[in-house]
């Protein structure tokens, strides 16, 4: 009888601590801090005297100009170079195939004799000259400029 | 335009971290003069309400930090102070529950009890306190989990 008794005779509804975020929320439910009256309708913020009162985010005019007249610049100049370029990388990029091709075709127009004439001596061995091929394509590529004076249509034959 | 759209969220953002008005209000008008005048560093690389909440926040710890050097207290030992003077004051309508948990949140780590605030009572997600913060969403979540423990532990106690 004078002992103090240990069990704890209160109990918690089940899942309570478990759920305690749950149930704060329902007893908070209303904002426990509270303002003066008027407080937010009043609210006015005090610059500092050498603030500027109307800051505007502008643009310059001139860096506007200068903008669009580089970009109009480069809208002439990118064409010319991309063509002055295409005009060397077509020449550059000309294949043996489109060499052949284009011989192919034009070899009734060719003076085979004139052909002949503008090869170094001892090239015209017909044999020689096709067993190596790479020799013909190479010796071809290097006299290509020869090639292009040739008066193709001449009718001397 | 900036000062009545974000006036209200950033007052109560900032009021429940330094818990009285009056040190609301001035820490709210530092804010949005910090605002105004960095504008321009504004680069756009985060929302505009994110970059203005992350001002008030280190507007609120610098203005907590500096009160309490000058009272010469540590700044947990600050906000304590406060908290236990919540019931006397006339801007706070809490019940005993309602200070209880006040209490509890003053005894956290700053960290923690930001987390907690933005967390249970502003409900934003983990991402913009993230942002806000500028700490991992895994680090977040791990602060907010050992805030809610200590909370019901010093509820149960009190």
């Amino acid at each position: 009888m004078n002992e103090i008794p240990k069990n704890n005779p209160f109990k918690t509804p089940e899942n309570y601590l478990e759920d305690f975020k749950i149930s704060i929320r329902e007893a908070t439910s209303g904002s426990v801090f509270t303002t003066p009256r008027d407080y937010f309708k009043e609210f006015n913020v005090e610059l500092p005297k050498n603030a500027r009162q109307n800051k505007v985010i502008r643009l310059h005019n001139t860096y506007r100009i200068s903008a669009i007249a580089a970009a109009i610049t480069l809208l002439i100049t990118i064409p010319l170079l991309v063509n002055n370029r295409t005009n060397s990388l077509e020449l550059d990029q000309l294949s043996f195939q489109d060499l052949d091709a284009y011989l192919q075709s034009t070899q009734n127009q060719f003076d085979h004799f004139e052909m002949a004439s503008d090869l170094p001596e001892g090239t015209t061995d017909l044999d020689f000259m096709a067993s190596n091929n790479s020799t013909i394509e190479d010796y071809i590529d290097l006299q290509i400029g020869k090639y292009s004076e040739i008066n193709l249509y001449s009718d001397d034959y | 335009m900036l000062v009545s759209a974000y006036k209200e969220r950033l007052y109560w953002h900032i009021r429940r971290i330094l818990l009285d008005h009056d040190d609301t209000d001035d820490v709210l008008q530092n804010t949005f003069i910090k605002c105004f005048e960095n504008i321009d560093s504004f680069k756009g690389n985060s929302k505009l309400y994110s970059w203005m909440y992350r001002i008030a926040t280190n507007e609120a710890l610098n203005f907590i930090r500096q009160k309490s050097r000058k009272l010469g207290v540590e700044s947990s030992d600050y906000i304590d102070q406060k908290a236990s003077q919540l019931e006397a004051d006339v801007f706070f309508e809490g019940n005993v529950i309602e200070t209880a948990l006040q209490k509890a949140l003053a005894t956290l780590p700053e960290k923690q009890r930001l987390v907690f605030n933005m967390k249970y009572f502003e409900e934003l997600k983990y991402e913009e306190i993230s942002e806000i913060l500028e700490t991992s969403v895994g680090a977040l979540k791990a602060s907010y989990h050992h805030a809610t423990i200590k909370i019901k532990d010093f509820l149960t106690k009190y």
